[in-house]
């Protein structure tokens, strides 16, 4: 983690959404190198500042279709592990699935109205930021919606199923311990139980775990 | 040896005019009732009663005609025409017999089939050529009327199974068109582009069935003899094999043309009909016919004696024969030629323009109407979540703003309460516009919309999708179409089908865009009974595009659709 305030850039091209942004984060300590309203602009600022994490809007000018996630993608290419967090209208599994593609961790991607629940916004920013990975919890829930009857995910029990939804949101074992209202040690042992059952081989690094999770949920579901 | 002496029966010659006039009248009578029942759906039942009552009387009166007039034909145009008195010469008349034997029976075979109204739930249609043609042939070999000799039993064989195999061939042939679009459109689920052009083919069919009588008739005028049996007795087997061989060939390119090109094949009938007709007559007046003289005498008796008598009788046979021929081609012609004359002068609109202005309108006006109906539900649906939400969280808003100064706690829980609803809101406008146009698509294009639809499955889907890449796109009223087509069906196979899995494939080759659909669900999708299998393919009408499902009960179900793509 770097000293001093995180520098951050902000890529929005709303105009009232981007200055309630950088209006935002201001207020809570961090550093706004830059804010772009398209996805060259993104591209150039990223390359000139270096921040410490872009904040992107998927669909940006030119082209307004995922010009935002093009353009972060091109700079990550160049600058390995800047860190990325989406944010969208929309979860779409595939934008995930591409943003985890170097499997390096340092991602994120949230559905925009994350952004209410500052503390928990700021949260993510900071995981990211220090080479975390976040999901929204909606791709998390359409990963898992995908999944046929016969699934290995089936043998999950009921707890294990929540742990497994927030260990794939990219929360440690004390949140989930914090969250499910339980001992980090009962989230422990549901984890190991989980990668057993899933076949994967078992980590205790709270990054290699959740690109672990997410990469299971987004291969094809197996045949029955 | 004695002299051939052939019963000269003036009779049939009245029959064989009466028989023709009245299958003409009931084949014009069929067309009439055919329209009739086009409009009304309700005379079926009557219908049917009436076919069950005389069902029976039609096949005998069918099978009855059909050999009457064959025998007659060959006592008219053969026997008789060639042996006006009794003469001392041996006539072989194995290849006339059957040249006008065939003639005569495919003739009125094919009025018959036109003419007699369908039989509910009867017997197949072929049993009665195979009765006409036994019964001719039966005659033909019985010989009643004292064709006693210039004939070996092999000859006789040979001739009654080229007869029965050509009568039978022509037969199937005659079948295949008429009932055309109507099994193979069911079965295809068909578009109503494909209908239409069913029911037009099945219109021009009917007169395209005159064509191989036609062709008989025209290949005995011209002297051809282009259905001369393999006949051994005639010690000319050789080039007999080879006319018949190349008779075969005509009449399969005669039916192979029918089949494909109906209303061109009948307007050339007519027209050759007509000018055959025409010819023969004035022929005829001037006291000659085509009929015999190119072909008259036998390989056994080359030098043939034209008989006292043998003039006039031969021009005014082959008088009355182009009289029917001209006849003939002038009743087709009012369906056949003469609409197309008149839209070549500009009279009367182009039948296909027409047809396709008129799809074009039902197709725009279900276009049109669907997208009201759209935007009446995008209405519905702000006007029942968004909005309401909006006003919920503007007056919670304000209520937050009174109580601020006195209850601080009470305006943070409306505060709240309004975030709550303002992200209540996000979501519903977020599945709306998923609604009318899914993030995917807009971004990535069909191809990678389709991929993401299939990954959101609960069951396996596999894709198989091979479509030009972003930024290379389709147009995008095409790739919503089609994507809400697949989304729809793949919705169908999970929810109604209990599908185990999906395929989706999308090809774009030629221009045409290919999507199939497969799941291995409970099958039993008809397009007819669901709304939703006719609405996705009224949706793809308006680009031209058609829909084809095949479920039978147990599955699978593949549902293909072809859309046309620039």
């Amino acid at each position: 983690m770097p000293v001093g305030p995180l520098r951050l850039v902000v890529a929005e091209d709303l105009y009232l959404l981007r200055e309630g942004l950088v209006r935002l984060l201001k207020a809570r300590g961090f550093e706004i190198a830059a804010a772009t309203d398209s996805a060259p602009g993104l591209l150039d600022a990223l390359l000139e500042h270096r921040p410490d994490l872009a904040i992107v809007d998927i669909r940006l000018p030119p082209t307004h279709t995922d010009d935002g996630l093009r353009a972060a993608l091109a700079a990550r290419a160049q600058l390995p592990g800047l860190p990325i967090l989406l944010l969208s209208q929309y979860v779409e599994p595939v934008y995930a699935q591409e943003l985890l593609a170097d499997q390096a961790g340092g991602v994120g991607y949230l559905l925009k109205d994350r952004v209410f629940s500052d503390d928990q916004f700021v949260d993510v920013i900071r995981a990211v930021a220090g080479g975390g990975t976040v999901m929204d919890p909606q791709v998390v829930t359409k990963l898992l919606g995908r999944r046929s009857r016969s699934d290995p995910l089936t043998r999950l029990s009921e707890r294990e199923r929540q742990v497994l939804e927030l260990m794939a949101e990219g929360r440690s074992n004390s949140a989930i311990a914090g969250r499910l209202f339980v001992s980090e040690k009962a989230v422990s042992k549901h984890s190991t139980s989980i990668f057993a059952k899933l076949e994967l081989a078992p980590s205790d690094d709270d990054n290699r775990r959740v690109l672990a999770v997410l990469a299971y949920l987004m291969a094809a579901p197996k045949q029955p | 040896m004695p002299p051939v002496l052939v019963d000269r029966e003036p009779w049939t010659l009245v029959v064989i005019v009466l028989l023709t006039a009245g299958c003409g009248v009931a084949a014009v009578r069929a067309e009439h009732s055919g329209r009739r029942s086009q409009g009304s759906q309700g005379t079926r039942g009557t219908r049917a009663v009436q076919g069950a009552r005389y069902g029976w009387l039609g096949w005998v009166l069918a099978a009855a005609l059909v050999g009457a007039t064959a025998y007659a034909a060959v006592q008219i145009l053969l026997l008789d025409l060639h042996l006006p008195d009794s003469s001392s010469r041996v006539i072989t008349v194995a290849g006339w017999a059957s040249s006008g034997l065939l003639a005569s029976v495919l003739l009125p075979a094919g009025f018959l089939a036109v003419a007699l109204p369908p039989l509910p739930r009867s017997l197949p249609r072929w049993v009665l050529p195979l009765v006409a043609a036994a019964c001719a042939e039966a005659l033909v070999v019985a010989a009643p009327f004292g064709l006693q000799q210039a004939r070996t039993l092999l000859d006789l064989v040979v001739g009654c199974t080229v007869g029965l195999v050509l009568a039978l061939l022509a037969w199937w042939g005659l079948l295949r068109l008429v009932r055309p679009a109507a099994a193979t459109g069911a079965a295809t689920g068909g578009g109503t582009g494909a209908r239409n052009e069913g029911r037009a083919a099945l219109a021009a069919g009917r007169w395209g069935l005159l064509l191989p009588g036609a062709v008989a008739m025209v290949g005995d005028v011209l002297g051809l003899e282009l259905w001369v049996p393999a006949s051994p007795a005639t010690g000319m087997l050789v080039p007999a094999v080879g006319a018949f061989v190349v008779g075969l060939l005509v009449l399969m390119g005669v039916g192979a043309a029918v089949r494909r090109w109906p209303g061109p094949t009948a307007g050339i009938a007519a027209l050759a009909l007509v000018g055959v007709g025409t010819y023969a007559i004035a022929q005829g007046a001037f006291g000659q016919t085509m009929v015999v003289v190119g072909t008259y005498g036998s390989p056994r008796d080359p030098l043939p004696v034209l008989p006292v008598g043998f003039g006039h009788n031969a021009s005014v046979l082959g008088g009355i024969q182009g009289a029917m021929l001209l006849a003939l081609g002038l009743w087709m012609f009012p369906s056949t030629v003469l609409p197309d004359v008149r839209r070549l002068l500009g009279r009367a609109p182009d039948p296909a323009l027409t047809a396709r202005v008129q799809e074009l309108t039902e197709t725009r006006a279900e276009a049109v109407s669907s997208a009201a109906a759209e935007l009446r539900r995008i209405e519905r649906d702000l006007h029942d979540g968004a909005q309401g939400r909006l006003v919920a969280i503007g007056m919670n808003l304000r209520a937050a703003e009174d109580l601020m100064g006195t209850s601080p706690q009470e305006a943070t829980a409306l505060i709240t309460e309004a975030r709550h609803a303002s992200a209540a809101a996000l979501e519903e406008l977020r599945g709306l516009v998923r609604g009318i146009c899914p993030p995917m698509l807009a971004d990535r294009g069909l191809g990678e919309a389709l991929r993401a639809l299939a990954m959101d499955l609960p069951l396996p889907c596999a894709t198989e999708i091979d479509l030009p890449e972003p930024p290379e796109r389709l147009d995008a009223p095409v790739e919503s179409a089609v994507y809400f087509a697949v989304a729809e069906l793949v919705t169908n196979a999970v929810r109604h089908a209990d599908a185990r899995t999906v395929r989706i494939r999308a090809v774009l080759t030629d221009g045409v865009l290919r999507v199939e659909v497969t799941d291995d669900g409970a099958g039993g999708a008809d397009p007819a009974a669901g709304s939703g299998l006719a609405g996705v393919e009224r949706r793809l009408a308006a680009f031209d595009g058609i829909l084809a499902v095949s479920s039978p009960p147990g599955g699978p179900t593949i549902v293909a659709m072809e859309v046309p793509c620039r």
